[in-house]
Formats: structure tokens, sequence, C-alpha cells
């Protein structure tokens, strides 16, 4: 089992070494926050000790290298916006298909099965507040699907992966964190959640100083509980046991 | 080319700007302005024409309908720039809705006055003169041509040339008529003269490119009527039948069709198209996009196709789509839709025209607000 990555940047998933590097192997790639979440997910739903960080199974892949390896499609058969498609979430789809392309060729290549993670926060740039994060979610597996990929997770925080962090280090922490996710994603907003994880962490609220925190437990993932981190985590859970073989 | 327009208490037009490209599509929500920035540039155009008051009969326009009711300012002012010959040119004006005329106006040239009017004078170069006689919109439109240098005629050339088919409609485009002097009325009426005064060369070019679309057409021609009225047929075959159709039941869109090449064919003229999707089946689009963004001239439209976006390439849309919207204030904006972050993200991933269906357009306003509340 190896672990494909996309993030948006170094806060989140992590980024390649060097500046505009599309895609990196583990010993180029720092990892972010929800790297590390993701890979202490891994662990735990595979059941037995392995570090697929440690291990230097893990590849990551940034949205230029999806974007300059993007699925075909024909401008002539364009997807309408209707019913059955709601706004704002064609991106997640094109991500999650061109993610699940580069997935399916590493597979052939290392001989292994890949889980893809495809990681977005549902307020990013791409959408700037607008539409639903339940569509974007939907949209991203529905990418995968199109692609016939098995093994891809949607990673969509909502609004944004600083929501599940400060969900821990916040006063009461992992109480009520459902209602972090009606903030806005916003970074300009007044009181906005970007601010309240800064001073959740007297400003101490660095890459590597939240991979410390997780690194040390301190911040403790198992008790996350809110929906759009729930819902990563069971389908991520089920993915690996089926790799695995327990399901 | 036309590099710029300002043009403030024009309709819903108050301190606007619009950065132009040599193609360029307007799109926005209904309501946000698109068409009034095509009346607007109909509207210098006339200043040039001088022929202000029977432009607004045509329009069924009264001057009081040309301002802005969103402020108190009653003149017209507006600001175009040009290249010519590698020199920045400006013209700005001051229109006086009472008057009908420009009380002021200066043109420059790399910022050097070579026109002004101002105080009940006008200057050209170094001589100044009273006027002393009543005109209708710009002070050029009177001038000799001997009195105007070089800069000048082109301003006014380039000015005069544009043409708005902003009201383009199938009934008009079928009625006869009997003389068009080389371009179409507003709503596409005078066609049939228009075709007919192209001469045969050109109506077989015509046929030849609109064969390629409509395989079943044999013939473009026209009739001269008794009273000089020009009457318009297409000859098509079914199997070994030709069939002979005039104007009034030749389908709305192969009209329409007609009257953008020819204008395209004609060229020499920035031409202006409102809504340029109506009546043209989606098959048809991409050749149109080809026409319109490979011409010499530049061009405008207006459209709510996404299929029309979608078959530009990448470059022309990030250069050529022009999102308008309105303000709190009622006043109408424009931004380029590709250099809004979320479009400018969604169109690596995706066509143009998807990436503009795939967005909730009506809450697009505040992603644009909030770069603007941090200068962006």
């Amino acid at each position: 089992m190896y672990l494909l990555l996309s993030g948006e940047g170094l806060s989140d998933i992590g980024a390649c070494q060097s500046a505009g590097q599309l895609l990196c192997d583990r010993l180029q790639f720092q990892a972010g926050p929800m790297a590390i979440v993701i890979d202490q997910l891994v662990e735990m739903f595979q059941g037995f000790e392995m570090s697929h960080l440690e291990t230097e199974r893990v590849t990551y892949v940034s949205e230029g290298y999806l974007a300059a390896h993007r699925a075909k499609s024909s401008r002539k058969a364009m997807a309408l916006k209707g019913k059955k498609k709601p706004a704002e979430t064609k991106y997640f789809y094109e991500n999650a298909r061109a993610l699940a392309l580069a997935a399916k060729k590493m597979s052939e290549e290392i001989n292994d099965v890949v889980i893809a993670i495809l990681f977005r926060d549902a307020d990013g740039t791409a959408s700037a507040g607008r539409g639903l994060w339940q569509d974007k979610y939907n949209s991203v597996n529905t990418g995968f699907k199109s692609e016939d990929f098995q093994t891809g997770v949607a990673m969509v925080p909502k609004p944004k992966s600083e929501a599940w962090i400060l969900c821990a280090t916040k006063e009461n922490p992992y109480q009520h964190c459902a209602l972090l996710e009606a903030s806005s994603g916003n970074d300009k907003a007044a009181h906005s959640l970007k601010s309240q994880f800064e001073s959740s962490l007297n400003n101490k609220s660095g890459r590597l100083d939240i991979n410390e925190l997780l690194h040390s437990h301190t911040i403790d993932i198992t008790k996350i509980d809110m929906p759009s981190f729930n819902c990563f985590k069971q389908d991520l859970q089920t993915v690996v046991q089926v790799v695995v073989g327990n399901l | 080319m036309i590099k710029s327009i300002w043009i403030d208490n024009f309709k819903s037009l108050v301190n606007f700007k619009l950065e132009l490209a040599q193609f360029n599509c307007l799109v926005g929500l209904n309501g946000a302005g698109k068409s009034t920035v095509l009346q607007a540039l109909d509207f210098i155009s006339q200043l040039m024409e001088g022929e202000v008051q029977s432009w607004l009969d045509h329009r069924h326009w009264k001057s009081a309908d040309l301002n802005s009711k969103l402020t108190k300012k009653s003149n017209i002012e507006f600001a175009m720039t040009f290249e010519i010959n590698k020199k920045k040119v400006e013209w700005r004006g001051s229109f006086n809705r009472s008057l009908l005329m420009c009380t002021k106006e200066s043109i420059t040239e790399n910022d050097e006055k070579i026109l002004a009017v101002d105080d009940g004078h006008y200057s050209v170069g170094t001589a100044r003169h009273e006027i002393v006689f009543q005109y209708q919109g710009s002070i050029l439109s009177q001038l000799k041509e001997s009195y105007q240098g070089q800069t000048l005629k082109i301003v006014k050339s380039i000015i005069l040339k544009i043409r708005s088919l902003d009201l383009i409609s199938p009934e008009l485009l079928r009625s006869r008529s009997r003389s068009a002097e080389g371009k179409l009325g507003l709503g596409g009426e005078k066609l049939s003269a228009l075709i007919h005064e192209s001469g045969i060369q050109s109506q077989a070019v015509l046929q030849k490119e609109l064969s390629a679309i409509y395989p079943q057409l044999n013939t473009i021609k026209t009739k001269s009527l008794k009273s000089g009225w020009k009457q318009l047929e297409i000859i098509e075959h079914f199997g070994a039948k030709p069939l002979v159709s005039n104007a009034r039941h030749i389908n709305d869109g192969m009209l329409r069709l007609m009257a953008i090449l020819l204008q395209l064919k004609i060229g020499d003229a920035f031409l202006l198209f409102d809504e340029i999707e109506n009546g043209i089946n989606p098959e048809l689009i991409e050749y149109l996009i080809n026409q319109l963004v490979n011409s010499n001239d530049q061009v405008m439209v207006t459209t709510h196709s996404p299929m029309i976006l979608n078959f530009m390439e990448d470059e022309i849309a990030k250069k050529g789509v022009l999102y308008l919207y309105k303000t709190t204030e009622g006043f109408t904006r424009s931004v380029r839709l590709f250099d809004i972050p979320s479009m400018a993200k969604k169109l690596e991933f995706m066509g143009p025209g998807e990436a503009f269906i795939d967005t909730d357009m009506t809450q697009l306003y505040q992603e644009i607000a909030s770069l603007e509340s941090v200068g962006g």
C-alpha cells in the first residue's frame, strides 16, 4: 500500500522542497499537518504499526501538477450546470479525475495499490465561499468514479483545515466542534477562522509547531468530532480496510 | 485600435472604465449593463456623426433618458484612448444634453494637445477660433478635412467605424430595403440592400462560407424590384429539387449569420453584437467564434452562453472576457472574468465556458468586493 497525496500548500498537506516542483517523493516532501493526520489514521486503520511517512511510501503532487496533467475533456461535451450538476463543483471533479489518473499510472509503475487522497478546502480560492460542501465532496468522489478509480478518498474540510485543528486547540477542546464548520473561510473576515486558530495557539501556528503537536499526540485526532472530518475518516477507513483485505 | 473607454453619467455607467482587447466578450447577469455599454459606444460614435437628435429619434429615446438617474450630474463625460502609429492618443469630452453638443473637448497625442474646445472657442494646433455656428456632437463632425491633421482624421475615422448591431431582430433582417450605404441598421435592417450593394462576388463568397455550414444552400441572390426595393433570396437544393425562399421565409439563424459574416467581410469597423448566440444552433457556434476572434477588426459581443465562451482559447478568454456587475449603489463595473482568483483557478482545470457555468454568478460580486477592499 502506497499513498499519493495532493493538497493546496505547505500549511495543509505540505509541499515539495524546491519551489515550482510539482511532484516529489518522500525525501523532497515537506509534510504538513494534514499529511500527518492521514498517516496516523492510515496506521490506525491498517491494524499494524507502520508509518507511511517514515517508510517513505508517500508521493506528493501539487495542484499545478494536476492542472498540467488534467484528464482529457472534449470542449464540445461540456458539463452543464443543472438539477444533476450543482454549481461550484467542477473544480473538485476535475482535480479528482486528474489525481485518479496519476494514481493509476503510479500503481502500475510500482506494482502496488495506491491510495490517493485529494485534499481541498471546501471554502478555498476556487470557490471563494460559494457552493455547498456536500456537492463538492460528492464531486470529488464522482471524479474518482468517472476514472474508474476505487481507492480515492476525498479530504474536504469545511470550511478549511484550520477548523479541524482548531477543534483540538480551542478552549474546551473537542467540544461542539461541529459549530466551527459554520465559520467563514474568508481570512479577511472579522473574527475569522484563521485568527481564532492563531490565537488558540498563542501564534505558534506554524507548520512545524502543529506537526509537533500532532506527533506528540497533544492534538489527539481520534477525538476530533466534526461532520466533514468524520466523513473523511470513515471513507479512509473503508478504503484502507478494503486494501488490507479486512473488508 | 481603441485601447480603453471611460464614460461617466450615461445610464448605469457612472465613472465606468473598460480596457479593450482585440476581441471582447461581455458577460454578466441580466441588468448588469452589457447592452448599455454597446449603447454608450454607439452614442460616442454618433457624436462624430453629428446627428445626435436623429439618433435619439431612431432609438425612440429622449435626451433626458441618457444620463444616470443615480447622480446629480447633467453632462455626460467620456474619454477614449487609442494607439495610433505607436502614439498614445486620447479624446475627452463633455456632452451637454440640452445643447446636444460637446461643450468641452480635447484630443491629445502623447499628452500634447492637438484639438481643444472650451468657452465657446475651438483650437486646432495653435490657432484659436470662436465657434460661430451650431452643431451637434463633436466639433470634429463639422471641421473640414483640410483643417484636420493626420491624427485627428484617424481618430474621427476610428470612431465613425464603431458599428453597433445591438437591436438585431429577425423581423428587421427580413425587411426589404432600398439602399444601405455600406452598413446595416441597428436592428439589422437594410440587409437585403447591403447584400445587393456588395456585388455578385461578395455574394458568392458569402454563399461559399454559409454552404460550409448549411450544405443544402446553393445560391444567395438579390433582386431589384420596382421603386428601388431590394429583395433577398436563397436557393436550396434538397436532392435534385431546388427550393427558392425569399427573405421573409429564410430561417432566423441563417439571416443572422449572413448579417454577421457580411459585416465581418466588409471589415474595417469595430463591430458590436448583442447576445451573439441568438438563433444560432450549437453546432455553428465554433465556426462563428472563430470568425469573430480571427477578424482583423476589433469586435465586441455580449453573451449569456457558456458555449460561446467554451470555444475561445484560454488566452483569448483571459484577455477578452469582461464580467459586468452592478455595485450596491447601482453602478455598472467591469473586471476581466479570469482575473478573479477563483475563476483563474478554475480555468486551469476546465474550459472558459465550463468555468463560467460552474460559477454561482449571483454571488461572484462578494469575491470581487473582497478583492477591492484590499486594493486588489
